[in-house]
């Protein structure tokens, strides 16, 4: 039984290994991506409502990111690193004003409609980056998972009507650094159509495509100014392509 | 022999119909070749125009004539009538060449002010305000096909139309003031007059004149747009009016006067930090540059 079982195995492993032969040969990897990002600047605001939630009502930002991976190892999985940079943004209204007696009122309707506040990231990620893809190379099968880590450094805005905004004599720009983990699985699209995938790495060379997910943890810390806290867990999909 | 003759008649009418048809013989503003129609205000009275001339000529075509170029208030003719104005000739020599097809231009001047809508003005002004005329720079010569006397036509140039416009634009209205930070926005609906800008005035409530208040242009598909007016005072309330300009520079009527007052807005950042985040969460976390001095100065004490 065992016999038979490892005889098949190398049989499928050679089958899946004559697939890929013709194959071009890996080096890049390109992801396309977009998430819902949700700053964590509230989470030290224990027991009130914080700034994020009165500003922006807890509305997630839109981020759109790209990254782009150099393969160092292709042995057991795919080993490479990568450089990648995103950029989300949320605009409110401003929701109180302050008249020169010093007093706090809110805004009326009109007038929350005149003004708009808003955060603008840019995250920019150096990232090592390992991808489980032994068993799409050996067994085509299409289910990579995958793990990466880096580091994060983030430049902020914050704007007040068309400008920078500047609170008590400090601008509201700064730049964040930190860390970053995630984890993720891909599903290559080949088995889809085979023909099509060889005809696109033919011609393109690009060897497989991916549809992904990713869920991140993001760690930020002030390194130029001091600002809120854009650290977050945040899940991102998209498409990726090696070739 | 009559066939022939025959022949020779048919193939000229009918290619002298293919030159009318696609007459490449044009007139245009120096410099603004794809423009069929120029607008002067009464501002522009004393500009003098430069005027190129270019002929492309698709067959072996006899110039009978020396070429005309004149202006007039009405359609362009075969030639000049009595009271359009006549401008320089151009010889029929220029015209004919050793190579055919070889394309021929030239220049010639016309003084924007011997245009008749440019004329009878107020002191001041050099034509009637709030009127529109258009006049046309025409170009014409006689041509043959075959030889001059037979078979001759006239060919004309594509007419440059210059227009005088001293029409401004109608009053525009302002439809809200935004109240902004040291600032306000007020959003204005106007015509569809060629309307290029908009221009805001503005005064401390109380005060008599009105200075200067900034201005933003408009593209000709908007009928609406907001010009911001900054650097004002919180708390203080101001009177603001609009003014729409067109292309040429004709300025309309003042809006009806909005007041409004500029109130300190607090944007996200201010929020933060009035609710105590300059010294907690992130801020009160160490920043990573601190924290390897740290450790720096650490390692060098130990050693």
């Amino acid at each position: 039984m065992t016999r038979t079982f490892a005889a098949l195995l190398a049989l499928l492993a050679g089958a899946a290994q004559a697939e890929v032969s013709g194959a071009s040969e890996r080096r890049m990897f390109v992801e396309v991506k977009l998430g819902s990002y949700l700053p964590l600047v509230d989470r030290s605001f224990t027991g009130q409502v914080g700034p994020y939630q009165t500003v922006f009502q807890n509305a997630p930002m839109l981020m759109g990111e790209l990254e782009l991976d150099y393969e160092v190892f292709q042995k057991i999985g795919t080993l490479s690193f990568g450089l990648g940079a995103g950029y989300a943004e949320k605009y409110g209204r401003a929701k109180a004003v302050t008249n020169s007696s010093g007093v706090t009122t809110m805004l009326t309707e009109a007038q929350q409609q005149a003004q708009s506040t808003g955060i603008k990231v840019v995250p920019i990620k150096a990232l090592a980056i390992y991808r489980f893809d032994w068993l799409l190379q050996t067994f085509d099968v299409p289910l990579v998972p995958f793990v990466k880590a880096g580091l994060v450094v983030m430049p902020w805005f914050i704007t007040n009507g068309p400008s920078i905004e500047i609170a008590e004599g400090l601008r509201g720009e700064g730049v964040k650094l930190g860390f970053a983990g995630t984890l993720g699985l891909a599903l290559c699209l080949d088995f889809l159509d085979k023909r099509l995938a060889r005809d696109f790495d033919t011609s393109m060379g690009v060897n497989h495509t991916y549809l992904f997910g990713e869920v991140t943890l993001q760690e930020v810390f002030d390194v130029v100014a001091t600002g809120p806290d854009f650290s977050s867990r945040h899940w991102m999909f998209g498409l990726g392509l090696e070739f | 022999m009559r066939w022939v003759v025959l022949l020779v008649s048919v193939v000229s009418t009918v290619a002298a119909a293919q030159v009318a048809q696609t007459q490449p013989f044009r007139v245009r503003a120096e410099g603004r070749d794809t423009d069929t129609s120029l607008s002067f205000g009464a501002a522009e009275c004393g500009s003098t125009l430069t005027i190129r001339w270019t002929y492309q000529p698709l067959l072996q075509q006899q110039v009978c004539a020396a070429v005309q170029f004149w202006t007039t208030d009405g359609e362009c003719a075969d030639a000049a009538g009595t009271n359009d104005r006549r401008l320089d000739d151009v010889a029929s020599f220029l015209f004919t060449g050793a190579t055919a097809t070889a394309p021929r231009t030239g220049t010639f001047t016309v003084s924007v002010s011997s245009l008749s809508g440019f004329q009878g003005g107020d002191a001041g002004t050099c034509g009637a305000p709030a009127t529109t005329k258009r006049h046309r720079v025409c170009g014409a010569f006689k041509t043959s096909n075959t030889f001059c006397g037979q078979s001759e036509y006239t060919a004309r140039a594509d007419p440059l139309n210059l227009v005088y416009d001293a029409v401004p634009p109608a009053r525009p209205v302002i439809t809200a003031l935004r109240v902004q930070d040291s600032a306000l926005a007020a959003e204005v609906a106007f015509g569809s007059d060629d309307v290029v800008s908009l221009s805001a005035e503005v005064r401390k409530q109380g005060d008599a004149s009105f200075r200067s208040g900034g201005s933003t242009t408009v593209s000709a598909s908007d009928s609406s747009a907001t010009v911001r007016v900054a650097g004002l005072e919180n708390d203080t309330t101001y009177d603001v009016r609009v003014f729409a300009s067109d292309a040429v520079g004709n300025t309309s009527e003042p809006s009806d006067v909005s007041a409004g007052t500029p109130i300190r807005m607090l944007g996200f950042f201010q929020v933060y930090r009035d609710a105590g985040g300059a010294g907690r969460g992130c801020a009160a976390a160490p920043s990573l540059a601190g924290l390897a001095l740290g450790l720096w100065l650490l390692r060098r004490r130990r050693a």
